[in-house]
């Protein structure tokens, strides 16, 4: 009798763990924006280094004011190569200088598929920066820039 | 020693001139119209290397990039299966590569094997032939580069397609006089990989030779490759739309009758078709060649 109650009590434990709940848990991504991008700036990559890049940027901030730099969806560029990372530029080419700590280049991130991707940009991005460059790191060839307007 | 001076010159030209430093793959083997009589047979084991920092891209502008190397090590067989019908393998071979980036990718090459038929014999053979390309290789194989983490590229050691080369040669051996010319034309029919297809290619060249006091064969070839149509911009390990010019000069010193040491080089030039998408290196060879004539 004492076991058949101990099972009962168990199983009603069970049953209470598996209830639903009223409370939700809410997972954010910070490299994620929250609600829609107002964008600031916005450029449309042109290709280079014999790749297909192409598609469109944006800089913009979400909704909590987090800036973020936005691949399109439209977005491709060599990936079968490797990996290409993604850099703000202060020119159409990318100029590195590592001695005094590459002031005309910024990396954002990289990429090793097509489509649409976020980077944030914290802190944000300086004004000085006009361009995005798609710079294919091992191999030392620049795939693509855009301008931003 | 005339016989066995007229066996030489029947299959010196066959070696084959693997300098295809391109990063994407594709042996280019001189070929002539010479074949084996049944059972007999020639093989070459056969070492390149080479590197380079300059890479012509798909519209043939060169760029400077990080350095690339790579070396490989293989076999070139041909065997006589009938009087007028012999085998013929590129392979197997094995690959080593990278970028001075990045670690190194090795790995088995995809591997071509073929048929070539005597068409005719006489004072200029002809022959024809056809290699398939196997793609033994893996396909995508991504090197970590060495400096930043989780940044790689893409060096398989093969293209990952079935390749079907069709090829035409014609020989001329002026016995008594040492000397051979042969010259070839190839039609790579190729096939896609992943849903990309790539486009077809024509691979010609001529090649000369000259035996030196019995010991010696030296060589000098040229030949250039083309691709039919406007290729589809692919990434550029595969090696479409590859074109070039290349020279390979050849010795060959006959430690025995059978046995002979040789030595390669590989250079690119823009004579008939200018250089599109390898890398420019210039590509050193060593190997051993070994034949059994009846």
């Amino acid at each position: 009798m004492k076991k058949l109650a101990v099972f009962f009590l168990a199983l009603s434990v069970a049953f209470v763990g598996c209830s639903d709940d009223d409370s939700e848990t809410i997972t954010i991504d910070s490299s994620q924006p929250t609600g829609n991008l107002t964008v600031q700036q916005t450029g449309s990559f042109v290709a280079e280094g014999g790749t297909n890049s192409s598609g469109t940027v944006d800089i913009g901030t979400d909704t909590q004011g987090v800036q973020f730099l936005r691949l399109g969806s439209d977005f491709e560029t060599a990936v079968a190569t490797g990996t290409v990372a993604v850099y703000l530029s202060t020119s159409v080419v990318y100029t590195p200088d590592p001695m005094n700590g590459n002031p005309d280049l910024r990396l954002v991130g990289s990429v090793n598929e097509n489509g649409e991707a976020f980077f944030k940009l914290e802190p944000t991005a300086e004004s000085k920066f006009t361009h995005v460059i798609l710079w294919c790191t091992s191999v030392g060839v620049q795939f693509g820039n855009a301008e931003l307007n | 020693m005339v016989t066995g001076l007229k066996k030489a010159l029947i299959n010196k030209y066959v070696a084959p001139i693997l300098g295809a430093l391109l990063i994407s793959v594709g042996s280019v083997n001189a070929q002539s119209g010479w074949t084996m009589k049944k059972g007999e047979y020639f093989f070459k084991v056969n070492y390149t290397t080479g590197s380079s920092d300059k890479y012509f891209d798909i519209n043939g502008i060169e760029r400077t990039t990080a350095e690339f190397s790579q070396s490989n090590f293989g076999i070139y067989g041909e065997y006589g299966l009938t009087d007028k019908i012999t085998l013929l393998t590129h392979g197997p071979s094995f690959r080593s590569q990278s970028f001075e980036t990045t670690e190194t990718i090795s790995g088995i090459a995809d591997l071509p094997v073929g048929l070539k038929y005597k068409v005719l014999g006489g004072t200029i053979p002809l022959s024809i032939g056809l290699v398939v390309d196997i793609p033994l290789a893996k396909a995508d194989n991504f090197a970590s580069n060495t400096e930043i983490a989780n940044t790689r590229v893409n060096l398989p050691t093969g293209d990952g397609e079935w390749n079907y080369r069709l090829t035409l040669a014609a020989s001329h051996s002026f016995y008594p006089v040492p000397v051979y010319i042969s010259a070839y034309s190839t039609y790579n029919y190729r096939t896609e990989y992943e849903s990309t297809s790539f486009n077809d290619q024509l691979i010609a060249g001529v090649e000369g030779g000259v035996n030196i006091a019995d010991k010696v064969w030296l060589s000098l070839s040229i030949q250039f490759q083309d691709t039919f149509g406007d290729p589809e911009v692919v990434d550029f390990v595969r090696g479409e739309g590859t074109e070039f010019t290349a020279i390979n000069l050849s010795a060959t010193y006959m430690i025995t009758e059978q046995l002979g040491a040789n030595a390669t080089f590989f250079s690119y030039n823009d004579l008939i078709f200018d250089r599109v998408n390898l890398y420019n290196a210039n590509v050193l060879g060593l190997g051993i060649t070994y034949e059994l004539k009846k």
